[in-house]
């Protein structure tokens, strides 16, 4: 009986996913994109599923069946694969130029699976842990409830925050400037202040990744092309959420101290795959002549394949083109061009597989 | 006008400036320029067109929004196949995304090794100086078995030739074309074709003017 139950209950967890996994309809281009982010986020041995759901999101666990297999001694051909689940909206699916916010809700199951929450903790001060303490004894206090409870609330806050950065951070190494494009819609449509439980204000997201692309050598280069918009950017970065109480000033606290400590743990979380404004250098003048001339950027002139992320960060620089904040937005709203950004990475996968036959 | 042999169209591909160059991207292997054409391979998006609930397909009257209806889109990847039965018809495209620079034109045709089998590649087999974008292929099985279309084979082969002089209207140049820069199949754009046969209503009014709603190209007129 106590089989039967597990088989239900993993249908039912497996069910949902699964189902909506099939209504998938995003481009072939990025579906390899996320098999690449994937394989530089989480590693080589991973599965991850892109479904259309409410938002963006991520969830991992076991594999359906798995218990049941241990349970009978079949061997379990996903032994050692850790199954991610990725969520969009649905009518962002052919959105390529917002790609870049898979590399967000992959990195959670790196920063889950390898603990770095602990590690950027470990960098607490005796301050850091007099403020927690003391808030901690306060809010018991306040809610007539047990001191371990209080604690519990205030360090899945601290968690969640510092969780976000860390994948802020880690997309932004992986994926430079594009990430940064990427999310910039968001805060255009939504406030900069605005605190959640799980969130950190808008305006502390923005800047921790400015603060992430100085470190890979983005400045200067962006600077040079979309000064304007680099400014809006750093106006955004520059608002000060006012915290409202306690918890969200211990949080803000937070982000502010542990900021280093993100940067270096992503960072050394992705040596050798940063993507860094010297890479991209080496392919951006090309890279702008395809698309300022309408021509797939799939291959480079000397026949090798183009660099996706070089193909995705140019994307969004031609439409910055004239440096205007608006195009941002109205950026990912030409469905051609999507299509042909889409069509430009799959040809670059393809002709790299091709290579490597 | 002469066909570009081997030697010119890797010429024609090399060109310093971009502007200028013969684009055939990505091209995954050199060999396919052959002798007085490059070979096309087949991409991994198809249209594939199925029975629709009406008599037939009628130009004057089917909106571009019903076309569209006619298909159904699939995406093979890679290393999968689609089966084409006898009688069926799709839309494929070539994976490799061309640009013709203005001094060219050319025209696709089918690999003879398919048209052995029954499959026919392309029917409109024109490409225009300054055409950009991947072509689309009309796919059809005239044969008696399945085929199967395993996306990334060399399916057609595109000659082209020099004009006499290069062209000061490329395709594209005037904004009431159709099709530029796409990279999956393009279905039929029927306006052009119901714009003419308005006209030729017209004429045929002249000719020999009927009245109320009868159709003046209707057999029995």
């Amino acid at each position: 009986m106590r089989g039967v139950n597990r088989f239900l209950e993993e249908m039912q967890e497996a069910t949902d996913w699964i189902e909506k996994g099939r209504n998938s309809q995003l481009h072939l281009g990025t579906l390899y994109f996320i098999d690449q982010i994937s394989t530089h986020l989480i590693g080589e041995n991973v599965c991850v599923s892109p479904i259309p759901d409410g938002g963006y999101g991520y969830s991992a666990f076991s594999w359906p069946f798995k218990h049941i297999l241990e349970e009978y001694g079949v061997s379990d051909p996903t032994a050692g694969q850790h199954p991610t689940v990725v969520s969009y909206l649905p009518y962002e699916q052919d959105s390529t130029l917002l790609n870049a916010l898979f590399a967000h809700e992959i990195a959670h199951s790196t920063v889950e699976e390898e603990d770095l929450v602990d590690s950027v903790l470990t960098a607490k001060t005796s301050d850091f842990d007099g403020a927690f303490d003391k808030l901690a004894a306060e809010l018991a206090a306040e809610n007539q409830a047990p001191l371990s409870k209080a604690e519990e609330k205030l360090r899945d806050r601290v968690d969640s925050w510092v969780t976000e950065l860390l994948c802020d951070s880690l997309a932004t190494y992986y994926l430079g400037p594009s990430y940064l494009f990427s999310i910039a819609p968001t805060v255009i449509a939504t406030g900069l202040d605005d605190f959640s439980d799980t969130h950190p204000p808008t305006a502390i997201r923005v800047k921790h990744i400015l603060d992430a692309l100085v470190n890979a050598g983005w400045r200067t280069p962006l600077e040079a092309r979309i000064p304007t918009v680099m400014k809006w950017l750093d106006s955004v970065a520059s608002v000060t959420p006012s915290a409202v109480n306690g918890i969200e000033n211990l949080c803000l606290e937070t982000c502010d101290l542990f900021q280093a400590q993100i940067e270096r743990i992503a960072a050394d979380r992705l040596t050798g795959a940063v993507f860094e404004a010297g890479d991209f250098n080496e392919q951006v003048d090309e890279m702008m002549d395809f698309f300022d001339q309408r021509i797939l950027p799939a291959q480079m002139r000397d026949r090798s394949a183009a660099d996706r992320r070089s193909i995705l960060l140019g994307g969004w620089l031609f439409n910055l083109k004239e440096d205007q904040v608006e195009d941002i937005a109205t950026a990912i709203e030409d469905a051609e061009f999507q299509g042909f950004l889409a069509a430009a990475l799959e040809m670059s996968f393809v002709l790299e597989a091709w290579n490597s036959r | 006008m002469t066909v570009l042999e081997h030697e010119a169209l890797s010429t024609a591909m090399d060109r310093d400036d971009l502007a200028d160059c013969l684009i055939v991207t990505p091209l995954l292997e050199r060999d396919q320029i052959g002798p007085s054409s490059i070979d096309v391979r087949l991409a991994t998006e198809f249209r594939v067109f199925r029975r629709i609930g009406k008599a037939g397909i009628d130009p004057q009257e089917q909106t571009d929004v019903g076309i569209d209806d006619a298909y159904d889109k699939k995406v093979v990847p890679l290393g999968e196949g689609l089966w084409l039965h006898p009688g069926q018809f799709a839309l494929g495209a070539t994976l490799e995304y061309l640009r013709i620079p203005s001094d060219l034109s050319g025209y696709v045709i089918g690999r003879s090794s398919w048209g052995r089998i029954g499959l026919m590649v392309a029917t409109a087999i024109l490409v225009h100086p300054g055409y950009t974008g991947c072509l689309t292929l009309e796919l059809a099985n005239e044969g008696d078995s399945p085929i199967r279309l395993y996306p990334g084979v060399r399916i057609a082969q595109l000659v082209l030739h020099s004009l006499s002089a290069p062209t000061e209207e490329p395709y594209g140049s005037d904004a009431k074309t159709s099709y530029l820069a796409h990279t999956t199949p393009r279905v039929t754009k029927l306006d052009k074709a119901r714009d003419e046969i308005s006209r030729i209503e017209q004429v045929a009014n002249r000719l020999h003017p009927v009245s109320g709603d009868k159709d003046p190209l209707a057999d029995d007129c």
